[in-house]
């Protein structure tokens, strides 16, 4: 029997305490104590999360398919690294930079996609995922992004944690915080923006179209709006991934990349807010797994080990289509609900009985002496 | 940066008549194949209303499967590649039935991560098999140097080899074939009836399902077809040898429009010819971009006309 | 004889019940209307008799003495049910003779031919028509089409949902009188679901009227056409 925990209760703010505050903590071990290769991998998780959340606006809440994101990724993270180590601009400048240009970008994208179905925004995503890479090494503009080579930022290398954190970490350390940091902030942005107006719009615009233009909620704007903001996310991701790992290369936008994002999304839950960071975490753990299997199952060797990562993502994410269609997430809210389940306040019950309908959602909560159905 | 006007690059040998049809005669080949490949997205999605993104890649796996059974262990091409094309049909159908339809009837969404899904797979299981280093090609046809019908001498010489033939040949081919199956049968009608209207092909008695199964086979048949021709043409193969052709198929399709069979064949030339032909004009466009031009044309179309130049209203949003 | 027997035909769409419990029959030979609202479940019912995949179907529907439930679509036409959906459901980039010769689909016998011809006599226009897409015809002449399609297969019962729906009432008479005709000189049994009560009762000889998915009246055509309730609600006095 499920026990019931009021939302807004002091109950429910013990569990959301604990929930992130053990987040929290889990961040700064791994900032402190981690190697450097491993808190670059976390940062990666970080940055793709917020991809992979910009990604689920678009396919999640607005029912628009894209399988280009990585393109919006790649152009933030050449962003930040142009503007920082040509430009000599400070990183948190370009931040804003790279949300803009993503966004006028994802929205110049976005805007005729309105005209097309569902499966051709797919294509017509796919191709600009492709062609990132290509557009990247073009000759004319090497001088700007460093051609087939890309570009580094050293001068990420070189920053330092302020004194004034209580404990001490090295620079790959705090850049993992920043990035955290900044990641948590666009998470609460979203978060309350989904759970806004904005969010109930997007998710009748995805559901019913028609009902939603009905109810004053049109279509063109919106979508193209969402396609433009979760571009902007992608971008930000882009930027925060060159802070963590400073490199960019053209390859940083394309096909692999985009493949990732969709598979971290349908894995970690599409339509979930925490679904993105575990589909970040399943993008960068999942080939570091199927790199120690190398050498056991009978087709594959150990030099294989980057195929076996797509062969992995390939069987989850069919897995997850049949299994799980809403993901990690999904799954574990499901389970959770088993032993916790977290209600809206409710209004007091009326005295008399008969004058309270009672509502599907209370099933679990009417005493049995009311004799309401259970559905 | 600066931008190169588009004359000024014009390539100085174009005025050459010899120069020209070459280029032409390589890209109606290469033509000849994307349209294959767009025949293979047409006839899937005028019945279903899907993309198979990962064609490219059981193209590629029944190519790999004529290379073991030809090259490999030398059976006859007249032999190998019929029997893998009825493999590749089977594949097709089971993938359809066993995968694509418990997926469709809940989410459209979901068929496009199948198929995601499956690309990687296939691709994975591809190079794991064979290896990823490059092998020698299938070659159907007679493919040493002197091969061809030299037409103009040089230089530089035109010449058309016996392959090239032999690939616009297995497209005429094909596309009788088609033809006479879609137009002149009861199973063709049948189908055609299905992807005009699938309730009412319910009502009259028609097995839908099977329909759909044999969609789907017969464009991985014809989709092996290609991979083996492409792998032809390029001399050598490996497990990367369909990505990119199955994008130009793309391409043509959105040209001609994705429920055209017309459009197919139409699409594909043109963008064979494109590809062979912009780089000419625009020298700053090297081969990586004329990759991007593919794409070009998918959004360009898409979003000017999108049933193509072929295709039914339908297809277009409402 | 009692070619169509239905008891206790419940039917839904996933979690949506929408039929409760039916219970009609349709004899040899005759024009049996079933009358409703929209939503009522007119179109389920007949969905379900036909075993559609859409609708998930329980009781008993007994046709021609076999059991029809859990039957694969196919099977039910090849036993002699020919359905008109709602909508005309014409294959709009099939040519007029195409639609004709796939509505023969289950047939083996070499006549089919033969019967397209003839349908393309019985009904002027659309022999004028037999090249054209069915997509270009007129709302009336795909109407016609549809029911010739119907009939292609020689079926011993003909399903039509909502004949008259979208037509210009001139049409609609030709249509109903043509429906009579059918009846009359091949004996075909009709069953018949409309919301324009009047016409379809004038050529009946039973009728069932049913809401939110329950038979609530029963009786002759006349009889149900001078129902107070039925002049009410479906006949506009």
């Amino acid at each position: 029997m499920p026990k019931i925990i009021e939302k807004g209760s002091p109950a429910h703010r013990l569990w959301q305490v604990i929930g992130y505050g053990g987040i929290a903590v889990l961040i700064i071990w791994i900032a402190t104590t981690q190697p450097d290769f491993r808190v670059q991998r976390f940062s990666a998780v970080a940055a793709l999360a917020v991809a992979v959340l910009g990604l689920n606006l678009v396919i999640g809440y607005s029912g628009q398919i894209s399988l280009g994101h990585s393109a919006f990724f790649g152009l933030g993270a050449y962003t930040s690294a142009i503007l920082v180590s040509d430009y000599g601009w400070p990183f948190y400048a370009t931040l804003p930079v790279s949300l803009l240009f993503g966004g006028v970008v994802g929205f110049i994208i976005g805007l005729p996609a309105l005209r097309i179905r569902g499966l051709y925004l797919a294509l017509v995503t796919l191709a600009l995922a492709i062609a990132f890479p290509s557009i990247a090494k073009i000759s004319q503009l090497s001088d700007l992004t460093g051609g087939a080579n890309g570009k580094t930022v050293d001068s990420f290398r070189t920053w330092e944690a302020p004194g004034w954190l209580p404990f001490d970490v090295n620079s790959d350390g705090w850049r993992f915080l920043v990035v955290c940091i900044t990641g948590a902030v666009l998470f609460l942005v979203a978060s309350n923006v989904i759970r806004s107006r904005v969010g109930r719009a997007l998710l009748a615009l995805r559901d019913n179209e028609t009902g939603a233009a009905v109810s004053g909620v049109y279509p063109a704007g919106w979508k193209t709006s969402a396609f433009a903001v979760s571009a902007g996310f992608a971008a930000v991701g882009g930027s925060l991934q060159v802070l963590a790992i400073p490199v960019v290369g053209p390859d940083t936008g394309g096909f692999v990349v985009a493949i990732e994002l969709i598979t971290g999304l349908v894995i970690g839950g599409i339509a979930t807010i925490s679904g993105a960071v575990l589909g970040g975490l399943a993008i960068v753990w999942l080939p570091e797994l199927t790199k120690s299997w190398g050498g056991y199952l009978p087709l594959f060797s150990e030099s294989d080990a980057p195929l076996l990562a797509n062969a992995a993502y390939g069987i989850l994410l069919i897995a997850v289509v049949f299994v799980m269609p809403g993901g990690v997430v999904w799954f574990i809210r499901f389970v959770r609900s088993k032993l916790v389940r977290f209600q809206p306040r409710l209004p007091a019950a009326s005295s008399a009985p008969e004058d309270a309908p009672v509502p599907a959602v209370m099933a679990g909560t009417v005493p049995q002496a009311q004799g309401g159905e259970t559905a | 940066m600066h931008l190169v006007l588009a004359f000024p690059g014009v390539n100085d040998g174009f005025f050459n008549t010899s120069f020209v049809l070459q280029l032409l005669a390589n890209g109606f080949a290469n033509g000849a194949i994307y349209a294959l490949m767009a025949l293979t997205v047409v006839i899937i999605y005028r019945t279903t209303g899907h993309l198979n993104f990962a064609q490219g890649e059981m193209a590629t796996m029944g190519c790999f499967l004529v290379f073991a059974a030809s090259v490999e262990r030398g059976i006859p091409y007249w032999l190998a590649i019929p029997g893998v094309m009825v493999i590749s049909l089977l594949f097709g159908a089971i993938i359809e039935r066993g995968l694509v339809r418990p997926i469709e009837r809940r989410s459209g969404l979901g068929v496009v991560i199948l198929t995601l899904g499956l690309f990687l797979i296939l691709n994975a299981f591809t190079a794991a098999i064979w290896g990823t280093e490059s092998v020698t090609a299938t070659k159907p046809f007679p493919s040493s140097p002197g091969d061809q019908f030299v037409i103009l001498d040089g230089p530089p010489r035109f010449f058309v080899r016996y392959s090239t033939i032999g690939i616009w040949l297995v497209l005429g081919l094909v596309v009788l074939a088609l033809w006479a199956l879609l137009q002149r049968t009861k199973l063709g009608l049948a189908y055609r009836a299905v992807a005009s209207n699938r309730e009412s092909s319910l009502l009259v008695g028609i097995p839908v399902g099977r329909m759909l199964m044999l969609g789907w086979g017969l464009s991985a048949a014809i989709g092996t077809l290609a991979a083996v021709l492409t792998a032809q043409k390029a001399g050598t193969m490996d497990f990367n040898l369909m990505a990119t052709v199955l994008l130009y198929g793309f391409a043509a399709a959105a040209l001609g429009g994705f429920d055209s069979v017309k459009g197919a064949v139409v699409g594909g030339v043109i963008v064979g010819l494109a590809e062979a032909l912009i780089p000419q004009f625009f020298s700053f466009i090297g081969t990586e971009l004329s990759l991007v031009m593919a794409l070009f044309v998918i959004l360009i179309v898409l979003l000017v006309r999108p049933q193509g130049l072929f295709g039914t209203k339908r297809v277009e949003r409402v | 004889m009692t070619l169509l027997q239905v008891s206790d035909l419940r039917a839904s769409y996933g979690p949506v019940s929408v039929l409760h419990g039916l219970d009609f029959f349709v004899d040899a030979g005759e024009i049996v209307v079933l009358l409703g609202a929209n939503g009522a479940g007119k179109t389920t019912t007949l969905r379900a008799v036909c075993q559609m995949d859409m609708v998930s179907v329980s009781g008993e529907v007994i046709f021609d003495r076999r059991s029809l439930v859990g039957l694969r679509p196919e099977a039910v036409v090849k036993l002699g049910i020919g359905h008109v959906p709602q909508g005309r459901g014409t294959f709009p980039e099939l040519t007029v003779e195409e639609n004709l010769t796939i509505g023969a689909y289950v047939r083996r016998d070499g006549k089919v031919g033969d019967d397209v011809d003839h349908w393309l006599e019985v009904f002027p226009r659309l022999g004028d028509r037999r090249a054209q897409t069915a997509g270009s015809l007129s709302g009336g002449e795909q109407q016609m089409l549809a029911v010739a399609r119907a009939l292609m297969c020689r079926p011993k019962l003909l399903l039509l949902d909502e004949p008259s729906l979208g037509l210009a009432p001139l049409i609609i008479q030709d249509l109903f009188r043509r429906f009579a005709q059918l009846n009359q000189e091949l004996g075909t049994t009709m069953l018949i679901v409309e919301q324009n009560a009047n016409l379809a009762l004038s050529i009946a000889d039973r009728a069932y009227v049913i809401e939110t998915g329950e038979i609530v009246l029963s009786g002759g055509a006349a009889e149900v056409q001078s129902d107070d309730a039925v002049r009410r609600a479906y006949l506009g006095f």
